[in-house]
């Protein structure tokens, strides 16, 4: 391989995947809806977009599949409604429905990079219908760890910092469930995800 | 083992039965604590180690009974409450027997049984406040550690001996451990809440009671990833040990 080889071979290693501009433009609404909330004075809104802005950018810099970009889009909108326009207080269950989503799309990325550390087996690859099981237990039971030790966050918050993220047991109890019921649909969809484009490799 | 001693004891002073003077003596004194040490070996071996019958192979064998003999005794008082919550236990412990975990995971687990089958016959998690905690932390402290044995053995995760290979991989099982005892742990707080709100049951649960278990489970859950964790690096079997390939570690043979 000559020099201008390496470095051409190099350049396109290190270049980000693209995305389609339908996405980005997506994303780049967050932004707009930061600059709208600063414009009205409500400082602590437009950082926490900035925030999501950033985050949604994760799935191109982690090299996930596009569906990863969507999936992040789509939990992420829902938090801010949540948060920045109200909706929590406005519909009851926007809550439940927020810790369904969030697990649901933070559990497959997560065993993804715990497979891509070494710290868990390719289960993606299952030769045996039970090891296709497993991993859909693997995601679920990341969700399932991570958002119950998230609930004592809450309440350890609630205790001592004066936050009210938990109003009674129900909420608690709501949300563990949700996070249970997310963590399983992710394992599916991640597992059938892989499963298809295994498939279509093949 | 003695006759392994009295070997090197030959070839470093000459002849075992023949030394005389205070080396000897000495010698013959260390002997005698050898023999001791090697006969309480031998006792604990026979007691712990090797299975007796098949049906009744050691003493958590008999520990286990003590869960239908109460369930028994308690049933002939007239007290069902208590004779099921022994029952309910003494079935779990009899699970995990049939699956042949190691011996410390059965003892471990066993144990939290007791805690919690006897605690609720004898009503000592209302005389204890620290009982609750003690419950909520050994179970899935036990429980984790199997249920990772039980999924490695249907395949659907590695054996712990496979994932000894690196540091991520040792740290990628025990936090899968953990949170197998973590979400066992928030399952039985969501069953709490069911039979408390749709079944008229009253389990004193409240907000700082839910999350105080769930903290507790998470510790437990923890030290038995962890533990999983040491026990992988030190390449322990995940099964308790075969009778024929112990009678040959017993007898210090070498296990092929």
């Amino acid at each position: 391989m000559t020099a201008s080889q390496l470095t051409r071979h190099r350049l396109r290693v290190r270049r980000l995947p693209g995305r389609p501009v339908a996405i980005t433009a997506l994303q780049l609404g967050f932004l707009v809806w930061a600059v709208v909330e600063l414009a009205a004075g409500r400082t602590g809104n437009a950082v926490a977009l900035v925030a999501t802005f950033a985050v949604v950018q994760a799935p191109r810099l982690l090299r996930l599949p596009v569906l990863f970009d969507v999936a992040f889009l789509v939990a992420w909108t829902l938090q801010e409604l949540g948060q920045v326009a109200g909706f929590w207080s406005r519909y009851p269950w926007w809550d439940t429905l927020v810790h369904t989503a969030m697990p649901a799309v933070l559990a497959p990325t997560g065993v993804i990079l715990l497979i891509r550390a070494g710290a868990l087996p390719d289960v993606l690859r299952p030769v045996k219908r039970i090891q296709a099981v497993g991993a859909v237990m693997l995601v679920f039971l990341v969700a399932g760890g991570f958002g119950s030790v998230y609930e004592i966050y809450e309440w350890f918050s609630d205790s001592h910092v004066g936050t009210h993220y938990q109003p009674d047991n129900n909420d608690t109890m709501t949300d563990i469930t949700a996070n249970d019921i997310g963590g399983l649909l992710g394992g599916v969809l991640l597992v059938a995800a892989a499963g298809r484009r295994r498939r279509e490799d093949e | 083992m003695v006759d392994t001693a009295r070997s090197a004891d030959a070839t470093h002073g000459g002849d075992w039965r023949g030394a005389t003077g205070a080396g000897a003596q000495g010698r013959r004194g260390s002997s005698r604590e050898h023999n001791r040490f090697a006969g309480i070996e031998h006792v604990f071996a026979l007691i712990f180690l090797r299975d007796w019958h098949p049906l009744l192979r050691d003493p958590l064998d008999v520990f286990r009974l003590s869960f239908p003999v109460g369930a028994l005794v308690y049933a002939l008082m007239g007290d069902w409450d208590a004779a099921v919550r022994l029952f309910l236990p003494g079935v779990a412990v009899f699970l995990v027997r049939a699956i042949d975990v190691p011996r410390p995971v059965d003892w471990v687990f066993a144990a939290a049984m007791f805690f919690q089958g006897w605690g609720n016959a004898l009503h000592l998690f209302g005389q204890y406040w620290w009982y609750d905690n003690l419950v909520h932390i050994t179970l899935p402290m036990s429980l984790a550690p199997i249920l990772y044995i039980g999924l490695s053995r249907l395949d659907v995760v590695p054996d712990p001996s496979e994932r000894a290979g690196s540091d991520w991989e040792l740290i990628g099982m025990a936090l899968i451990t953990a949170s197998l005892g973590v979400t066992a742990a928030s399952f039985y707080e969501i069953y709490e809440w069911v039979v408390d709100n749709w079944f008229g049951q009253h389990l004193f649960i409240g907000e700082t009671d839910t999350v105080t278990d769930l903290a507790d489970g998470f510790l437990g859950a923890g030290i038995g990833g962890l533990f999983l964790a040491v026990w992988a690096v030190a390449r322990y079997t995940s099964r308790r040990l075969p009778q024929r390939l112990q009678r040959r570690v017993l007898a210090g043979e070498p296990v092929r």
